[in-house]
């Protein structure tokens, strides 16, 4: 039973998942792009910069990890793995109410509970998973662009901010239980996320 | 042995009393037929049959199991088809197919392959695209194929045109006649029902009015016509549940005792005197209210 409810919820998943993976692939491959186009931007005598860029900033534009590490996982996985983390968190269990579909589950001897568990775990398990195996591609891409990575450094940086995730996509989950509707409970999510 | 049991089953919307004081019972290999007007509260006593719903006091005991608080085993041995349909509009039917298929280990593989060629369902197609009437059948085949003790249907033909709803129960009454299964059958359509169930009750207003054997109950309730013509008005001793008319014509409508009655109608020597078969929409009126009658609870 179990098995054939991940099938089916990796079935309804699926799209959102590709579009996640491609959004956060397309995010990593513009970031090593925009790397190099950087650095020929800067200019030589650094007191010409304008005086809020800081010494530090300077040194996280110099070092390639640094850069790296800075952007996925403070601008790329917080905007991208946020609004996916809300697109999967009103999509988990709402729709299926709204719509009466949940009862096909429940009146083939599925129990609310495990519906509930293997849904959110589900959805958690990508929002891990799924900037993870990002972080795990830098690597191979920053080399096809002449790039080293320092990847040891990456990864529990991700980690980190994909559980952050895992809480926006609870919270949606529970606002959309409460609105009862996709477009208001999305509405709602982005207002307090967006803030 | 019953296979449905409520106690004082009730569930109450706000100020709104859906369904009052239930006590149903539904013995195993029946044909139960599940009468009432449209609101009458059908819908949601199969709900909390299901455990889809919470009885707001009372009690509902299916296979054994309290719908309560044991749904999920109500649901492994149970095939549903609701009023509205739950299935995934943009599933192919072979993957709604093979879901099911996952959720029930009973599944019968050779009686899914019987109903499909016999529905002619498209498996690559999307459920959303098909009619309704495919949608009813593929409804049907879920609920069927993991050959279930009881088999629950909620308005099952509803939106049907007659020739589907005809093969609609044919292939629903085959496959009950050579599995013994129980049905519980709800709905509106009086024909349907008369020509599928062997019992019958009848909810008005949440309340089950009339319960019992369908072939008892049409040999029980009569009407007579009576013609006295030297009569202002017509009382009786004998209990009847209507009396119209005037001018020495009345139509009496008789719960039991229709032999007592005719006796006692005897007596007044009538120059006409006729027993009318009621058929189960005639029945239904006289509970249902259809006739401007507040229903009998007494029976």
């Amino acid at each position: 039973m179990n098995r054939t409810l991940i099938a089916k919820e990796l079935r309804e998943l699926r799209w959102k998942l590709l579009v996640g993976f491609l959004a956060l692939l397309g995010a990593v491959l513009l970031m090593i792009l925009m790397y190099e186009k950087i650095q020929l931007v800067l200019p030589e005598d650094t007191s010409q910069l304008p005086p809020f860029v800081t010494p530090e900033m300077l040194e996280s534009l110099g070092d390639y990890t640094t850069a790296m590490w800075s952007n996925f996982n403070d601008k790329n996985i917080p905007q991208i793995g946020t609004l996916l983390a809300i697109v999967l968190g009103i999509g988990l269990l709402a729709p299926e109410i709204e719509s009466g579909t949940i009862t096909l589950l429940l009146t083939n001897g599925v129990c609310r509970k495990r519906v509930f568990w293997i849904k959110t775990t589900l959805a958690v398990v990508t929002l891990i998973v799924l900037p993870m195996v990002v972080t795990v591609l830098i690597g191979p891409f920053s080399r096809a662009f002449g790039y080293s990575l320092r990847h040891l450094r990456q990864i529990p940086a991700t980690l980190v901010a994909s559980l952050s995730l895992a809480f926006v996509m609870a919270v949606s989950l529970f606002i959309s239980l409460l609105v009862k509707e996709r477009i208001w409970s999305g509405i709602a999510c982005a207002i307090l996320f967006g803030l | 042995m019953e296979v449905i049991k409520t106690r004082g089953l009730t569930k109450i919307y706000g100020a709104k009393i859906a369904v009052a004081d239930l006590d149903l019972s539904v013995q195993r290999g029946s044909v139960f037929g599940f009468l009432g007007p449209n609101g009458s509260g059908k819908s949601t006593t199969v709900k909390m049959l299901l455990g889809l719903r919470t009885p707001s006091r009372g009690t509902a005991q299916v296979l054994g199991f309290d719908s309560s608080r044991e749904s999920h085993l109500i649901g492994q041995r149970v095939g549903y088809v609701p009023e509205l349909g739950n299935l995934y509009p943009h599933w192919t039917v072979q993957a709604t197919i093979e879901l099911v298929r996952g959720l029930r280990p009973t599944w019968d593989d050779s009686f899914a392959s019987h109903l499909l060629s016999l529905f002619e369902l498209p498996l690559k197609q999307r459920v959303g695209k098909l009619s309704k009437g495919m949608q009813r059948q593929l409804a049907l085949l879920l609920a069927m194929a993991p050959r279930p003790e009881l088999l629950i249907l909620d308005e099952p033909t509803s939106g049907l045109d007659p020739i589907k709803r005809q093969e609609f129960l044919q292939v629903l009454m085959e496959g009950v006649a050579d599995t013994g299964q129980t049905v519980f059958f709800s709905s509106h359509n009086m024909t349907e029902v008369e020509r599928v169930a062997d019992t019958i009750g009848i909810l008005y207003n949440g309340r089950l009015v009339v319960s019992g054997a369908l072939e008892e109950l049409k040999c029980s309730v009569k009407r007579i016509r009576v013609v006295l013509p030297n009569r202002d008005s017509l009382q009786l001793q004998q209990p009847v549940r209507s009396i119209e008319g005037d001018n020495g014509q009345w139509i009496l409508t008789v719960e039991r005792g229709v032999e007592k009655v005719l006796a006692e109608l005897r007596t007044m020597e009538p120059v006409a005197l006729q027993v009318y078969d009621l058929a189960l929409e005639d029945i239904f009126m006289i509970y249902g209210g259809g006739e401007g009658h507040e229903p009998n609870t007494d029976r």
